[in-house]
């Protein structure tokens, strides 16, 4: 008898904790996330009227690290909410134009676009995660004189690749992309049969634009 | 007393049972990828043995088929010519059979050497910053000799002088090429003040 009875406290009270931790405590909720990979700010995501700016952190060795953020007010239970990159315009099509930080392209963790849509309260911890990525773009020019096959342009060792350039083409493109603030450099790796090549503008620092001014120039060795 | 011979009859039949399984039908393949692999001279072995020779990066299988439940264990042999003994890596290497093996992995780090040469006529200008490709270097001022990094085997390089705003006036004299099995140590970099 009385084992069954403490038995049976025990369980009542199991229940109402379990309950309070379901439902009975606070309804209101926090919206955040991580952002990965951020190296220049700011990053200003939106929701809910909200608005907040997120700017890269370091840890103490000066790498880059996850920056955790929340908006300033929280929702209620069943409230939507829908984490954007901040809207600046429209294109052309009508398809909204995000501000992205300088220099970096974010998306939303594991999955294409922009916005993390959902509920406040389906999930009891909202984590909007984006992911930052420098930008990289790739780098062309043109060529003049080119009359006949053989060359070959690279840019150092960093793509392992190299560029082979036909008789007549009047430009290049490399198909392999650099990061914003990394170097490059364009030499001659091999010079087309009975000519000499030589390049102009082929060295730099990648800006947040393809480059497209690399001039090579080839003349008859005769 | 009776159950010994009993005991006896069943390891019999578990062991007949076990042979029908996996004896001999040797069906399942010991497979993989290869990285890092650029020139012939890479020969893997299975359990010492089934010498397999895998010339270029990809997928690579044994020819000879293994039993269901058989020990499998994939190790170097040689090394392709670019690659330093002890520079190819076998990820997964052992295991049983149970379905053909598809994980076992072989990475491959191709050899280095570095890559400099000398400066002529810098002065003390702070500026001049070598480029090969995404590696950067900046020259300390009055330097006579750079070192740029260590270069794979058979990778191109080319060096060459990023412009920088009161910089030195500089050219490079045999800064491309391709790296052989060999320092390079023979670029110029000749700056005027």
């Amino acid at each position: 008898m009385k084992k069954s009875t403490l038995a049976l406290t025990a369980l009542a009270l199991a229940l109402a904790a379990g309950l309070s931790a379901c439902g009975g405590g606070s309804s209101s909720y926090t919206i955040g996330g991580v952002v990965r990979g951020l190296q220049y700010g700011p990053l200003i995501l939106v929701t809910n009227g909200m608005e907040v700016a997120i700017q890269p952190q370091k840890d103490a060795q000066g790498n880059f690290q996850d920056v955790n953020y929340t908006f300033p007010n929280q929702l209620e239970y069943g409230e939507p909410y829908n984490v954007t990159l901040k809207q600046i315009g429209t294109d052309a099509a009508g398809n909204p134009i995000y501000q992205y930080p300088p220099h970096q392209i974010c998306q939303v963790s594991g999955q294409p676009g922009t916005s993390t849509q959902d509920t406040a309260g389906r999930l009891s911890v909202i984590n909007a995660a984006f992911d930052c990525a420098l930008v990289s773009n790739q780098i062309s020019g043109t060529v003049t004189g080119l009359t006949a096959a053989g060359l070959v342009l690279v840019n150092g060792s960093s793509t392992e690749g190299r560029l082979e350039v036909p008789a007549n083409a009047t430009g290049f493109i490399f198909p392999q992309r650099v990061s914003y603030g990394q170097t490059y450099g364009v030499t001659v790796l091999a010079q087309p049969t009975g000519l000499t090549c030589t390049v102009s503008n082929g060295v730099g620092e990648m800006g947040d634009d393809p480059v497209t001014t690399i001039a090579v120039s080839c003349r008859s060795n005769t | 007393m009776i159950r010994s011979p009993l005991r006896a009859g069943i390891a019999l039949a578990c062991a007949l049972s076990l042979s029908a399984c996996g004896g001999g039908d040797g069906e399942l393949q010991i497979a993989g990828t290869a990285t890092g692999v650029t020139k012939p001279g890479l020969v893997l072995t299975n359990n010492g043995g089934s010498d397999l020779a895998v010339d270029q990066s990809g997928r690579f299988a044994f020819k000879d088929l293994v039993e269901t439940d058989e020990r499998y264990f994939v190790e170097v042999k040689s090394v392709p010519a670019n690659v330093e003994p002890g520079g190819c890596v076998v990820i997964n290497p052992t295991g049983r059979a149970v379905f053909s093996v598809n994980n076992i992995e072989v990475r491959c780090t191709i050899r280095k050497w570095a890559l400099g040469g000398t400066i002529v006529g810098l002065g003390n200008n702070d500026k001049l910053v070598l480029v090969n490709g995404t590696d950067r270097v900046a020259i300390a001022p009055n330097a006579t000799t750079f070192q740029m990094a260590p270069v794979s085997e058979e990778s191109p390089y080319g060096v060459s002088v990023l412009p920088v705003k009161g910089g030195p006036n500089c050219t490079v004299e045999n800064g491309s090429g391709e790296m052989k099995a060999a320092n390079v140590a023979n670029i110029v970099v000749r700056c005027t003040p």
